[in-house]
């Protein structure tokens, strides 16, 4: 049994099979570099397309700098920002916030451009959210942690 | 939040060092990247000030092992001590599965050693979470300084709870391990 007060989330292999589905559908479609799928707290879920040996230390930066546009958000007493671009001479990150509150994070270079990572980002959010919730719901009621 | 991954057989863990600013949270991580393998810990990540105090946190991942087929990943984080930099406490100490509060042994520090253990708990709050529901450890350091306050003066001031401290001087490593290692074993029977 789970200790609900950490509210773990349990990452099935059919969960994380159906989301690294979408994502490598989305990398395919926008011909993005690398995406990125970031827990809130800054663990990293999943990643396709070229692999980082940093990638720990970018999810951990990624929800940081997020985070950090949320409280300017509050400050401003704009209730979310939901998207954020970081425009490089090379490369171009664009992360947006998904229903669930995870965040995912679309390496790109000239190969593409923002407007087709945005709309096609932006048309994934919610079945990966989707796919998220329904991991988190089979996964309380399947697993009980290695622990059982 | 603890993340199991049945697909890689891996559980994910995120341990916050709270604290007073300059109590030596940063020098906690820095003294555990020096000492550890680079085979076992990841790259540190400092966010700091022009002059080298935390501005948003540091960051140190590490593998700690197996437990029941399971690896133990561990993504270490310390807040910003400094008192105007609330926000970015707060915001660090979202998903955390454990606590280390590292007061500071001088009794120049006191109050602010009471006054940031109090803010953790508000920061906790803003979550939902309370101290006593998160596993969390308490470590006293600069145990070396000449205005130290004994352990019992400590221990009466901040740990109530009675949650297992340390006594460290991190900056040469004494107590650090002992630390690192009785937060994560609470954090990992936590989630049983």
């Amino acid at each position: 049994m789970l200790n609900p007060q950490l509210s773990s989330l349990v990452i099935t292999p059919e969960g994380i099979q159906r989301i690294t589905v979408l994502l490598n559908e989305l990398q395919s479609e926008t011909q993005a570099k690398s995406i990125l799928l970031v827990e809130k707290s800054g663990q990293h879920l999943a990643m396709v397309g070229e692999e980082s040996p940093h990638v720990m230390a970018l999810a951990a930066l990624v929800v940081g700098a997020f985070s950090s546009t949320r409280e300017i958000a509050r400050l401003l007493g704009e209730a979310e920002f939901k998207t954020m671009f970081q425009q490089g001479s090379k490369l171009n990150i664009f992360i947006s916030l998904l229903e669930s509150q995870d965040l995912i994070t679309v390496i790109f270079d000239e190969r593409t451009t923002l407007g087709m990572i945005k709309l096609k980002t932006q048309q994934m959010t919610k079945k990966i959210s989707d796919e998220i919730r329904a991991m988190m719901a089979s996964g309380a009621q399947g697993h009980g942690g290695p622990w059982r | 939040m603890a993340l199991i991954n049945y697909a890689s057989r891996e559980i994910h863990c995120k341990l916050v060092f709270y604290g007073t600013g300059m109590g030596g949270k940063t020098t906690n991580l820095e003294y555990l990247h020096k000492q550890l393998s680079p085979s076992i810990r990841g790259e540190m990540v400092s966010l700091n000030t022009a002059n080298e105090r935390t501005l948003f946190f540091d960051f140190l991942p590490l593998d700690l092992g197996t437990v029941q087929g399971f690896k133990t990943k561990f993504s270490l984080y310390t807040v910003p001590g400094q008192v105007e930099y609330n926000a970015s406490r707060r915001l660090v100490l979202n998903g955390a599965d454990g606590l280390v509060f590292v007061a500071d042994s001088s009794r120049a520090k006191h109050q602010e050693n009471i006054d940031s253990k109090q803010n953790m708990i508000e920061n906790l709050a803003s979550y939902g979470m309370v101290l006593g529901k998160i596993p969390w450890v308490m470590q006293y350091n600069k145990r070396d300084l000449p205005d130290a306050m004994s352990v019992a003066e400590l221990e009466g001031a901040l740990n109530p709870e009675r949650v297992p401290y340390f006594e460290a001087i991190a900056f040469s490593g004494q107590g650090v391990f002992a630390t690192l290692k009785a937060i994560s074993k609470a954090v990992l029977n936590g989630l049983s």
